[in-house]
């Protein structure tokens, strides 16, 4: 038998995770993944109390992190949608501005160095062409 | 009163120093190739002692420990793939992959509603928007953005502090079930009702006598582990008497053996099991017995198959359903309003102004 000790380190480590990613990360996108990722260690050790006290509250309670989460995403997708609109960039230290005046600017850190920016997307082919060689459009 | 011997969880600080170093070193900010196989092997280092040290006291290796540690191996590794990496997209398919082996976890923890829930929520919608939002907003050129980090050794080091304590606090509350075995003898034997009952339970002329599992109780490390409960009004002391006070009765009923040395024996008993061990108790459970076993109960009174593990209800779905409809009425609707108020709030948010050319 798994003690409940072993579910709960692993719900643990999966907050931290997330934890790490939400205080470091700059794309807005990959923040709200970072959430999502600390929601999932809450909600397992949830079912792992649920489980070793022979009561289904947990499960129940879980569920309503679910619709949490749905209801977190559908506003957060929206507000990011209206931020790159207005910004054209993910970067969340744009909005840094908002902050209380007075308080000192947090620097990022930069890469250290120069970075090759590669293609992130495959790039295909048009459809119908044969892949292999070039083409008028390229 | 409780000596709590931080130095025996040596191997904790270890691993988070471990940890810290190799989530430092993997952070996207080191993008050169430098130390690159010296990261890949902290990482997996880590993982790997991590995974040790949660089955350290472990007997053999069963089918369900292996099944454990694969789910959660890939999701570990899920998670930190969503966070060092540098293009969000590939970061959402690993969430995927975290999503579908913590869904394999709850199947172990015997909840297979919540299993189909969260692949069909998680997986299904919300990795769907956001690879959506995803396509929607980012650029096809791995941006500046992605790869640079705030105060990552700060982050990190803090973070970590985090879940050593964290982790320290689980090892010495829920630590495994060195109480629960004689404790929950000393309970089945508080409920016999005639000293023939008590005797088929605890065979005097066998090895497994009430006597022993006292003893076993007491030895626990100078009472150290009873700390396994949260502490409340009663104090140790209190139970190292009630103790003496069972073996007492144990030892003249054994000479004895007779109606009234019985009940002064089960007497003892009950007080014993009764003490709850400093547990804070709760007057009341606010849940119906539709949940389950109610909260107020200690966790050694607790009906428990032979693996010790407790008995939960075969059918998870109707089991489910009964506790949201009965206990979680309220919490429900208001779930279902949240939801509606979301869906108005996301369009009102997203919505463009139309301008008439």
């Amino acid at each position: 038998m798994i003690p409940l000790t072993a579910y709960l380190s692993v719900a643990s480590l999966l907050f931290t995770i997330g934890l790490i990613g939400f205080l470091t990360r700059r794309n807005v996108i990959i923040l709200f993944l970072c959430v999502e990722l600390m929601l999932q260690g809450v909600a397992l050790n949830f079912v792992a109390f649920a489980r070793y006290q022979g009561n289904v509250t947990g499960q129940v309670f879980t569920l309503m992190i679910f619709a949490v989460a749905a209801c977190e995403s559908a506003i957060a997708l929206a507000f990011i949608l209206l931020l790159y609109r207005f910004g054209k960039s993910l970067n969340i230290s744009l909005w840094q501005s908002l902050h209380e005046p007075g308080l000192p600017v947090v620097p990022d850190q930069q890469p250290e160095e120069v970075v090759v920016l590669v293609d992130a997307m495959p790039k295909l082919p048009r459809a119908g062409i044969e892949p292999g060689f070039e083409t008028e459009e390229g | 009163m409780v000596r709590l011997s931080l130095i025996e969880y040596w191997q904790f600080y270890i691993l988070t120093l471990l940890g810290t170093i190799a989530v430092y070193l993997m952070l996207p900010k080191n993008l050169n190739k430098k130390f690159r196989l010296l990261r890949y092997t902290l990482m997996c280092l880590f993982l790997a002692s991590f995974m040790i040290l949660l089955f350290s006291d472990a007997q053999a290796l069963t089918i369900e420990i292996l099944l454990f540690a694969i789910f959660s191996l890939v999701a570990l590794i899920g998670a930190a793939s969503l966070v060092f990496q540098a293009n969000p997209a590939r970061s959402a398919i690993s969430f995927t992959l975290v999503v579908i082996s913590v869904s394999g976890l709850f199947l172990l923890l015997s909840a297979p509603f919540l299993m189909a829930t969260t692949i069909i929520v998680y997986a299904g919608a919300i990795i769907v928007t956001f690879l959506f939002v995803l396509m929607l907003a980012q650029q096809s050129v791995l941006l500046i953005d992605d790869v640079q980090t705030r105060l990552p050794f700060t982050a990190t080091s803090i973070s970590f502090l985090f879940f050593l304590v964290t982790v320290l606090v689980i090892q010495f509350t829920y630590s495994p079930a060195q109480l629960r075995q004689p404790l929950q003898a000393i309970y089945r034997a508080s409920l016999a009702a005639t000293p023939e009952e008590f005797n088929q339970i605890f065979d005097p002329n066998q090895l497994n006598t009430l006597d022993e599992e006292v003893s076993r109780l007491r030895n626990l490390d100078n009472l150290n582990h009873l700390i396994v409960y949260p502490m409340g009004k009663e104090s140790l002391n209190n139970i190292s008497e009630l103790i003496d006070e069972v073996k007492a009765n144990y030892t003249s009923y054994q000479l004895e053996p007779n109606e009234s040395s019985y009940l002064e024996l089960r007497a003892s008993l009950r007080k014993l099991v009764y003490a709850n061990f400093g547990r804070l108790t709760i007057s009341r459970s606010l849940s119906s017995p539709y949940s389950g076993v109610a909260s107020d109960i200690p966790s050694h009174r607790i009906e428990r198959d032979k693996a010790g593990v407790p008995v939960s209800p075969a059918n998870n779905v109707s089991a489910i359903a009964h506790s949201l409809y009965t206990d979680h009425l309220l919490s429900i609707e208001i779930a279902g309003t949240l939801l509606l108020i979301a869906t108005i709030g996301s369009v009102v948010i997203s919505q463009r102004k139309l301008e008439l050319a």
